[in-house]
């Protein structure tokens, strides 16, 4: 037997032996050489196969997430100018209730789309599991579609595109505003961050390793992407108040400081599992669509528009929403490629799940 | 068989389930395995690398009795394991591991062989993640997959923390995984992979007692003197880390956990769920009020106008 084969081998004594004979290879080759996993030091590997698997989630659910922050940036933004604005803000409200409607209603589709059977998203309601986001944000969705329904139906009623009299306008005159507010209020948060904290719930190294930050970015993307959304619309559609456009602007810029902060903070806590977000063919959409498309160019676009015309002021709007919009989605097509990249490596899993360990197995 | 061993065989349970087959066969684990198989117990699979050869009769018979189909024809170039890795049709997978080459000149080496299978954990990541209620924890203490009721949302892909579960688009769909031999169990089989290992490698048993029978093998592979051999999945050891608590289907391995492809210290992802919703609450209550307030700033000042 060659049992002490495996006991004090160091590193040296591996050296001169062609790489092409050893166990680990790709980039565990350099560094796997039985020296032991010590913190900060890529693990040995098997060949090099994933150690975990990846979720195979393509271009519908990346979408959905899109249009799930959409439809709750909206909704929400909606409900808040409804609720604290002036006169002038009821355009806010008015787009923003339909723009929320039309946006979770292509959610389940799309969602159904990546099922791939219509009748298999039912399954998702048949229980209520409360440490499974996946269950929890599929409730939410179903939550914020009735209310988004609701708040869109009584706009509807308002605009007159449904007949006072209708059953349908008397029904929904009879729910409580307040109550069905609030209660959306909290869907819509919910709907926008759970994304992000469904991601960090698993075990891929890039999304469980920032998990404190994973649901602040989607939820202060889906709000930006909201917020675009609905300047896009009312800059489409006709001249905007310059008090709303205003706030809007503010909110806005913030939304796109925050974003572009907690991508840095995100990648600045992942330290070496960065890696995909850093380099490779995810890195340049992840910064274009954080620093480039949701902060820098709508800045630009929107300076001194003040003084500018009004065909230009809202030119400059669309291109600024269209800017924030396609850098939203961007953002959330990086950050589950990047991580489904982290997924595939298996130095990444193994060194996240290294643990406090010493001595086990030696 | 002797008359003892064949009294036992036949005395189990007369409920519908143990009907089918011959009555010597009812219970048959009692004489394959030395368990009867009672709902309401823990089992699972011990699996002692050490005296692993490789064969993968186990990954044959898993197959063959899952019907399972074959996966891409071809090698994959890296060692003799042309199977690689679990997967929705790969349930048992040996692992080969080439230590050659060692420096020292003598050219001496070692195959580490490795015969791997859903841990069927104590709280399991796949569990906790699926939405839909399709994966449960059976009466014998495994997890198990309800292909009815899975709908294919793949969220308990990434929540394995050892890279079990995949999705085969061929089969439906939907997750697939190692049963235990839930079929197998129902009507008294020890499952597949252990009643076909030559060498006992794979050993299946009532928890408890494969744990007594591990300690022991334990002692007797460090006392013959590989010292390095430990337990993987057992309570407070390796692997049954970060809130998994324990594996049923546990290791006796003389390597460290990467060289196998396992995680030394898995988490379990529910323990992210807590700081990561406050975090997200937080984030939420912010741009609650600093969206309020921005309009509410904006109504004020044109008021004032």
């Amino acid at each position: 037997m060659t049992a002490k084969s495996g006991t004090e081998r160091g590193g040296a004594e591996w050296a001169g032996v062609p790489r092409r004979l050893l166990w680990a290879r790709g980039a565990g080759g350099e560094m796997g050489l039985a020296q032991g996993p010590s913190a900060g030091q890529p693990p040995r590997t098997y060949y090099s196969y994933p150690a975990m698997k990846e979720p195979h989630w393509g271009p519908e659910v990346v979408l959905y997430f899109f249009t799930g922050g959409v439809a709750a940036g909206a909704y929400l933004v909606a409900t808040l100018a409804h609720l604290f604005g002036g006169p002038e803000d009821r355009a806010v409200a008015r787009a923003g209730r339909y723009l929320a409607l039309g946006a979770i209603a292509a959610s389940p589709l799309l969602l159904i789309a990546d099922l791939g059977q219509p009748r298999r998203w039912r399954n998702m309601l048949r229980i209520l599991k409360t440490r499974s986001p996946m269950s929890t944000g599929s409730w939410g969705l179903s939550g914020l579609g009735l209310f988004a329904g609701l708040a869109a139906a009584r706009q509807a009623v308002e605009d007159g595109l449904i007949p006072r009299r209708s059953w349908l306008a008397r029904t929904v005159g009879r729910v409580p505003l307040q109550a069905s507010g609030l209660l959306g209020t909290l869907a819509g948060f919910f709907v926008g961050s759970y994304t992000g904290v469904l991601l960090s719930f698993t075990n891929v190294p890039v999304w469980a390793k920032s998990r404190l930050l994973m649901g602040p970015l989607y939820l202060t993307s889906a709000l930006s992407t909201g917020l675009a959304a609905i300047s896009t619309a009312l800059a489409a559609s006709g001249p905007v108040a310059e008090g709303t456009r205003r706030w809007l602007g503010r909110a806005s810029d913030a939304a796109g400081v925050a974003e572009a902060g907690l991508a840095a903070g995100a990648v600045a806590s992942l330290g070496p599992q960065a890696r995909p977000l850093t380099r490779g063919r995810y890195a340049l959409p992840f910064w274009a669509g954080t620093l480039g498309l949701g902060l820098a160019l709508p800045l630009l676009l929107r300076r001194g528009l003040g003084t500018a015309p009004s065909r230009e002021v809202r030119l400059r709007l669309v291109g600024t929403g269209a800017s924030v919009l396609l850098g939203g989605l961007l953002v959330r097509w990086a950050t589950v490629m990047a991580g489904r990249e982290s997924a595939r490596r298996p130095e990444a899993y193994l060194m996240l799940t290294q643990g406090g360990r010493g001595s086990q197995g030696n | 068989m002797n008359a003892d061993v064949r009294r036992i065989a036949s005395d189990q349970p007369a409920g519908p389930r143990y009907r089918t087959g011959p009555p010597e066969l009812r219970g048959e684990a009692v004489l394959t395995a030395g368990t009867r198989i009672e709902p309401g117990t823990d089992y699972g699979f011990f699996t002692d690398t050490t005296v692993c050869i490789g064969c993968k009769a186990c990954e044959a018979a898993c197959k063959e009795w899952n019907q399972l189909p074959m996966d891409a024809f071809g090698l994959k170039g890296t060692s003799y394991d042309n199977s690689g890795e679990l997967s929705a049709t790969t349930w048992r997978h040996v692992a080969f591991v080439e230590e050659f080459g060692g420096g020292n000149g003598s050219g001496a080496g070692r195959w580490l062989f490795m015969s791997d299978v859903c841990k069927h954990c104590e709280q399991a990541g796949c569990l906790e993640a699926c939405p839909t209620g399709a994966i449960v924890r059976t009466e014998f203490g495994s997890v198990l997959i309800q292909e009815d009721v899975c709908n294919g949302c793949r969220y308990c892909v990434p929540s394995c923390p050892f890279g079990v579960i995949t999705v085969a688009e061929g089969q439906g769909g939907t997750a697939h995984k190692c049963t235990l031999c839930y079929d197998r169990l129902k009507v008294g089989l020890e499952p597949a992979c252990a009643k076909a290992c030559p060498t006992d490698s794979i050993q299946f048993g009532a928890l408890a007692d494969l744990r007594e029978r591990a300690e022991r093998r334990l002692q007797e592979v460090r006392e013959r003197g590989e010292a390095r051999a430990y337990l993987y999945g057992v309570p407070g050891g390796p692997g049954a880390t970060g809130g998994v608590g324990s594996l049923h289907c546990f290791f006796l391995l003389t390597e460290r956990p990467e060289v196998y492809n396992l995680p030394a210290a898995p988490e379990l992802p529910s323990r992210r769920v807590v700081p990561a919703f406050l975090a997200t609450a937080a984030a939420a209550a912010f741009w609650g009020v600093t969206t309020a307030a921005l309009i509410r700033g904006s109504r004020q000042a044109r008021r004032e106008r």
